[in-house]
């Protein structure tokens, strides 16, 4: 039985609806009276209303039966989407969503008061005083008797019961749409009693269906019963013999498959025909498939470099090419499966119209969002996980960014403040900024707070940068200092580290791309994989990721004296801080005579990494470490060589920030109690 | 949240208490099997149903449909309201 | 693709159902030591391991099993007996915990290294004894109990416990605060 895989469908479904519905409320404010866009609105609310009626989930029926009656209004022209309305559907939508994931009607009750009080406010928009209160949904009456007969043939597989598909739910909902002028049930596909098996279905139906609606919205109403259902949709005016003919044979199907006890494959031109709406055709697929999918590619990446490695050994040309060719397809393979989890950043993006739009509103300030780049790609693993340091960042555009209306018109500005989010790729990257128009940082205020907060010393010279950056220290901001807004429960550093943790980085720049400031967020495309640099040091193999690597070089003699005794060495004129990872990693043993430096970029800052060997571009799958390695500073993941062996991931920016905190420390007098602090940063 | 189908030999009844879905269609399956082999199965009494699906749906139709190879046409007597519902919406034929 | 994961799934479960008292001894030093099977992945040699720089002495470093990177914790030094000295018997089991993985608490795997796998015993509940509350050197919540095999007792493992990955990963941290502050 698989009603609960229904279930997690109509979740899916209204999930995505719903947030369709704040989309287009948010639209129909820029352009009111849009026909299209009212019809939309509706058509969101009547299905969540259908597909919750097909799971007896009448708490959902309930409310939103009224607020389809009010978006019917609208739609007819009765009422008009004020702003007080527009705010009361909000409120609706936001009340729908929580109603949806509560399973049974029985358990809502908690949610009751809150959605009486939106019925109460909703009551004046609504149509008929006979209507009521809206407690008992009915059909649509008001399309009774009018509009086109339809003649609607539905063939059932015998597996629909048991995925929760019952065809009464259907039909019920078919009901909603006009007038169900006669339903014929087909009983010939019941085997005898003691072939039955009870929980398959053998029924088929013919459905005389008198409606305004056109083709389209019947056929949405079996939208998520995939292929469970083939219709035989007739139009309305033609020979009503077409129907029958075809839906007798397709009955022989469906018994002959269920008597058999397994599903006969979809009959895939009729399925096409009734679904194929769109010019791109999609379809779901459930996520972890894909993950596994993406691992298995993985596998087959690392197993292809350990098959090229024999055949280099081998000394066998033929072994050779033949393991090149492999190895091309093995990168397009990689390269089309990785494509298949790249979704555009546009949807994230348009959720804070309505998070701008709340905000601003609490704060009593006017303040639009302007989104470009909305087709930036990039993997869904990244989009999922960076909703909420955006959401903190964006908060905090609109609460400390940008001014007062009454700052800004003293300051000459436009009232209306402007939050930008902007997307694009940059090497191998995404770029995302959040920019707003406001009046930029204060340094003198940072620094000052940062000293209070014991941070920095009071004589610390700081770059423009660097101050700037010190709101990204744990214990900068704390919960007296930010308003209710931007203070819920985490700080910039918890942004700061979220992003970390997906391989990215965070910097600020005042005066930003409009102005005031821009927050500059840079993120890996995948997760997945990552093109790097393998380094030997001792008997340890370490990968720099490549996009961060400038240059490689051997140090000559000269400078591997000079490395010996400071902390830097001086390579064309510009200084390098270093980094030896052998006294870094604690690793034992002798230097190898000849050292090797790695130039490695991140941030704008360069260091050198030094190395005994230099092993040449390796491209890996990133497996993650243990939860024991967690706090663990300075690396990022681990990967599997060709030779089966386990390399670990260099984490470049951790491993500068920490070298950059010891020079402070020792150079410029940050205070030292900002030690522990700042460490922490990184666990 | 279940139901109970109770066959009573002597008057040949089946009475069926509670919901009649496919949450219970193999038990009931399984006694209006059991019911039919005892050869006295004369009625199946609805009155108790409280919930119908097409899978409840599919057994009573196939009950009626033993009626016509027995001696003795099986029949459906006392439809509760829930399944009068059913059958009118699916147009099988309700009783009026 | 479902079908036949859940049949393995049943044949598990049917396999493991008569195994609650089966039990793997091994030598650590010179006790012995008994973990339930239930947990028991795969015993392997010891071999191939590469380490990982600023972890506490009782994580050795990771191993590759078969695509997946996973740690290997040397319990001696876990129980605050020094490092485990690799001799020609040495093993590296493989268990199942929970664990911490991120923020979610997923089922792991972990090795620990073993100087000698010695067999797989059935303990029943009557032959197991509470712990003691002293005396038996190693920390009292690292043991589920004391078995009795041949009129000897062998230790067995809270698995759970001793390979506690919120912890381990909490010693790690501090292990590793030190080396931070390293000067330059």
């Amino acid at each position: 039985m698989n009603i609960e895989l229904a279930l997690q469908t109509f979740l899916d479904e209204s999930r995505e609806l719903l947030s369709d519905m704040e989309q287009i409320l948010l639209d129909l404010e820029s352009q009111p009276g849009e026909s299209e866009l009212q019809n939309a609105l509706f058509r969101c609310v009547h299905t969540v209303k259908g597909s919750a009626g097909m799971f007896g989930l009448d708490h959902v029926v309930d409310f939103t039966h009224v607020v389809e009656n009010v978006l019917d209004r609208l739609r007819a022209g009765e009422i008009k989407l004020s702003k007080a309305l527009a705010n009361l559907l909000l409120r609706c939508r936001d009340h729908i969503s929580l109603l949806v994931e509560v399973p049974e009607p029985a358990e809502a009750v908690d949610l009751q008061p809150a959605g009486n009080a939106l019925l109460v406010e909703l009551e004046p928009f609504q149509s008929l005083p006979a209507s009521g209160n809206g407690q008992t949904p009915q059909p649509q009456n008001s399309e009774h008797g009018k509009g086109d007969l339809w003649r609607i043939g539905m063939r059932i597989q015998a597996d629909a019961l048991r995925h929760g598909m019952d065809p009464l739910g259907f039909i019920r909902f078919l009901g909603t749409l006009g007038e169900l002028v006669s339903v014929n049930t087909l009983d010939d596909g019941l085997p005898r009693l003691d072939q039955l098996d009870p929980e398959a279905c053998y029924l088929a139906f013919e459905i005389e269906l008198r409606t305004t609606a056109n083709r389209a919205a019947i056929e949405d109403v079996f939208e998520f019963a995939g292929d469970l259902y083939q219709l035989q949709l007739q139009e309305p005016g033609s020979a009503p013999e077409a129907v029958a003919a075809p839906a007798t044979t397709d009955m022989d199907i469906v018994e002959a498959g269920s008597r058999e006890g397994k599903m006969q494959p979809a009959d895939q031109a009729d399925a096409q025909r009734g679904r194929r709406r769109k010019p791109v055709q999609h379809f779901r697929v459930q996520a972890d498939k894909l993950d596994h999918l993406i691992n298995l590619v993985g596998e087959l990446v690392i197993a292809s470099a350990a098959v090229s490695l024999d055949a280099d050994r081998s000394g066998n040309s033929t072994a050779r090419e033949s393991a090149a060719n492999l190895n091309l397809l093995v990168e397009e393979i990689r390269d089309s499966s990785l494509d298949l989890r790249m979704v555009p950043i546009g949807e994230t993006f348009q959720k804070f119209q309505r998070v701008v739009r709340d905000v601003s509103s609490e704060l009593s300030k006017d303040i639009e969002l302007v989104i470009t780049g909305a087709d930036t790609e990039l993997d869904k693993t990244v989009v999922e996980k960076i909703g909420d340091p955006l959401t903190h960042l964006v908060r905090n555009a609109c609460d400390h960014g940008i001014e007062s209306p009454a700052e800004r018109s003293q300051k000459g500005k436009p009232a209306l403040g402007r939050v930008h989010l902007n997307a694009y790729h940059e090497s191998g990257a995404i770029v995302i900024e959040v920019s707003d128009d406001g009046s930029g940082l204060n340094r003198d205020r940072i620094i000052a707070k940062a000293v209070e907060r014991e941070l920095v010393r009071a004589d610390a010279e700081l770059s423009d940068r660097e101050a700037f950056n010190l709101i990204f220290e744990p214990g900068f901001s704390t919960v007296e200092q930010v308003t209710n807004l931007s203070g819920r429960g985490v700080g910039m550093d918890v942004v700061r580290r979220n992003i970390e943790a997906l391989r990215g980085a965070v910097e600020l720049v005042s005066p930003g791309v409009a102005g005031g400031t821009t927050f500059r967020i840079r993120l890996p495309l995948t997760l997945a994989i990552i093109d790097g640099f393998l380094a030997r040091v001792g008997e340890a193999t370490y990968v720099v990721p490549l996009e961060m690597v400038v240059e490689c070089t051997e140090l000559s003699a000269e400078q591997q004296a000079v490395s010996n005794e400071q902390h830097y060495i001086k390579l064309r004129h510009e200084v390098l801080p270093l980094i030896r990872l052998r006294e870094h990693f604690s690793h034992g043993g002798e230097r190898s005579r000849r050292q090797n430096i790695i130039v490695v970029r991140h941030g704008g800052q360069k260091a050198g990494l030094i190395v005994d060997e230099l092993l040449g571009e390796h491209q890996t799958v990133i497996k993650p470490l243990s939860g024991i390695f967690s706090h663990l500073k300075g690396l990022s993941g681990s990967t599997i060589l060709g030779s089966g062996q386990v390399a670990l991931i260099l984490d470049v920016p951790a491993l500068m920030h920490q070298v950059a905190q010891h020079e402070d420390v020792a150079n410029r007098g940050i205070h030292p109690n900002a030690r522990p602090r700042l460490s922490a940063s990184y666990s | 949240m279940s139901s109970a189908l109770q066959f009573d030999a002597d008057t040949g009844c089946i009475t069926v208490a509670g919901e009649l879905t496919i949450y219970q269609a193999n038990a009931a399956a399984e006694s209006l099997r059991s019911a039919f082999a005892s050869g006295s199965l004369r009625r199946i009494d609805l009155a108790g149903v409280t919930e119908l699906d097409t899978a409840g749906l599919q057994l009573l139709l196939m009950a009626e449909r033993l009626s016509a190879h027995g001696e003795d046409p099986v029949e459906l007597v006392n439809h509760s309201q829930p399944v009068r519902e059913v059958l009118e919406v699916l147009g099988v034929g309700a009783p009026s | 693709m479902n079908q036949p994961q859940r049949k393995e799934e049943a044949v598990r479960i049917a396999d493991t159902s008569g195994d609650q008292n089966q039990y793997l001894t091994f030598q650590i030093g010179r006790e012995m030591f008994a973990v339930g099977i239930l947990y028991i992945r795969e015993i392997i040699e010891y071999g191939s391991l590469t380490t990982v720089p600023m972890m506490p002495e009782f994580v050795r470093g990771v191993i590759n099993l078969r695509g997946s990177v996973v740690p290997v914790i040397d319990l001696s030094a876990r129980f605050g007996r020094g490092e485990s000295a690799i001799n020609r018997r040495s093993c590296v089991v493989i268990l199942e915990v929970e664990g911490i993985n991120g923020d979610e608490e997923q089922l792991q795997e972990i090795g620990v290294i073993v100087d000698a796998v010695s067999e797989v015993l059935e303990i029943p509940p009557g032959e197991i004894e509470p712990p003691p509350s002293f005396g038996a050197r190693i920390r009292a919540d690292f043991i589920a109990g004391m078995g009795k095999v041949q009129g000897n007792f062998v230790i067995l493992l809270n698995v759970q416990q001793a390979l506690n990955t919120r912890e381990m990963a909490e010693l790690a941290a501090i292990v590793d605060a030190p080396k931070d502050a390293r000067d330059y």
